[in-house]
């Protein structure tokens, strides 16, 4: 959007349609089973007024309040495992710091382009990515076996427990490193990623991998808000509203998890992504400014 | 299910955890909400007037910085007096959450002699209190 349109709207329309579209973005989030931090950035970077910088300032911190909010019912409830959580953080968060500095100091051309490349690239693994749960895994690899990364997991709704533990968790490590820098970069939640590298990378049981994904983003994302905190790329005007948003679409979505048609939600998310993804590769490409 | 010692102590660690994590987000988030309430109604002047924000908030943030006056690292806590500064409060507590989370379980993982487990916890209170201090952020110009 060009400065001289949004120019002639009064400023408190913006924040006010944040909210409003981060409130929406919060209930499909939840019913596509995604996360909205994925969503926020390429929508808002592209549609709304605000500088990149600080729209992934925001995404930042609209991604740690959503995973800070559900984590102690995550915990408590079984669905989050600490354990395996906490080694994956470590190697995400440092790799997310790294990967804020550098998302910080690239030209904003670059950043929209690889941006619009990495959104595109997600909607095509949200669309083919599928769940396993048993995955028939009797023998952990020694780094695994190592960190105990092993436990009962108990499905109250499917009425079934799992024993699991992991396999190829050197490759987990390296997984989560990467998916911590492009998460860093661009200012995303990185569940999309997270839940297919536990589960099917890893073996976790599905439910188990998306609980501790949101465990792992909330101690990821702290590493990579503090750059852009400290960096001064953090509106108040943009993130509490943000943050407020999406935390009631989150709420409403759940409610509404068991009534909503999923896949037909799911495939509007990834129409979505993609317009977002395509909008942000030719701004960076300079042919749709 | 019978669970082992070691199990029923990695539990314990997961329950404090949560206690931690559940108290300190339920006061981020009051205080977020308290925040952006004073500095929308005006109730205390913000540094930057909220019409000068939305003039630059289109900048990338090293022109906005250089127009509004606006701090870095750690310099917003000597403006918190302000209403727009106010916020930063909130934001910072938001961020900090993990960290206090990491602190308490700690000596826990200590005491029940999970030593393996305390090395991470105090990489990882390394890694984000580095990210906190903004160190890496003045190596990097940022």
């Amino acid at each position: 959007m060009h400065a001289a349109d949004t120019a002639a709207i009064a400023w408190w329309i913006w924040p006010l349609a944040l909210f409003v579209v981060t409130f929406l973005l919060g209930i499909v989030a939840v019913v596509a089973g995604i996360g909205g931090g994925v969503l926020f950035v390429p929508v808002v970077a592209g549609f709304f007024p605000f500088h990149l910088d600080f729209v992934r300032g925001a995404g930042l911190l609209l991604a740690l309040s959503g995973t800070l909010a559900a984590g102690p019912q995550l915990l408590r409830n079984g669905m989050a495992n600490l354990r395996l959580a906490m080694p994956l953080a470590l190697a995400g968060s440092a790799a997310s710091l790294a990967g804020a500095l550098v998302g910080l100091s690239a030209p904003e051309r670059v950043l929209q382009t690889a941006l619009g490349a990495t959104v595109i690239a997600v909607a095509l693994l949200i669309w083919f990515s599928r769940a396993a749960d048993d995955l028939g895994i009797r023998e952990s690899d020694a780094l695994g076996a190592l960190l105990r990364l092993r436990g009962r997991f108990e499905d109250p709704a499917a009425g079934v427990r799992y024993d699991w533990r992991t396999r190829q968790t050197p490759a987990g490590f390296a997984a989560f490193g990467l998916i911590g820098f492009v998460g860093g970069v661009f200012g995303l939640g990185a569940g999309f990623a997270n839940v297919p590298a536990l589960n099917l990378l890893m073996g976790a049981p599905f439910k188990l991998a998306v609980g501790t994904s949101g465990l792992i983003i909330s101690i990821v994302n702290t590493s990579a808000a503090w750059v852009y905190i400290n960096s001064g790329a953090v509106l108040p005007l943009l993130v509490v509203p943000s943050m407020l948003g999406v935390m009631l679409g989150s709420r409403i979505g759940a409610g509404l998890l068991r009534v909503t048609p999923a896949p037909t939600v799911r495939r509007l998310v990834i129409a979505v992504m993609l317009l977002a993804g395509s909008r942000a590769l030719l701004r960076g490409l300079g042919l749709w400014n | 299910m019978e669970l082992s010692r070691r199990e029923r102590r990695d539990l314990r660690v997961q329950e404090a955890y949560a206690r931690w994590l559940d108290v300190l987000s339920r006061i981020a988030f009051a205080l977020s909400i308290a925040a952006l309430a004073v500095y929308l109604t005006g109730a205390i002047a913000p540094y930057v007037p909220v019409a000068r924000v939305a003039a630059l908030w289109g900048q990338p943030v090293g022109r906005y910085l250089a127009e509004s006056g606006a701090p870095v690292g750690w310099g917003w806590v000597s403006l918190v007096a302000y209403g727009d500064y106010l916020n930063l409060v909130g934001i910072a507590w938001i961020a900090s959450v993990s960290i206090a989370c990491y602190l308490r379980i700690l000596p826990a993982l200590l005491a029940g002699g999970d030593r393996l487990y305390a090395v991470i916890a105090a990489a990882q209170i390394a890694v984000l209190l580095l990210a906190a201090s903004g160190l890496l952020n003045s190596i990097a110009g940022g």
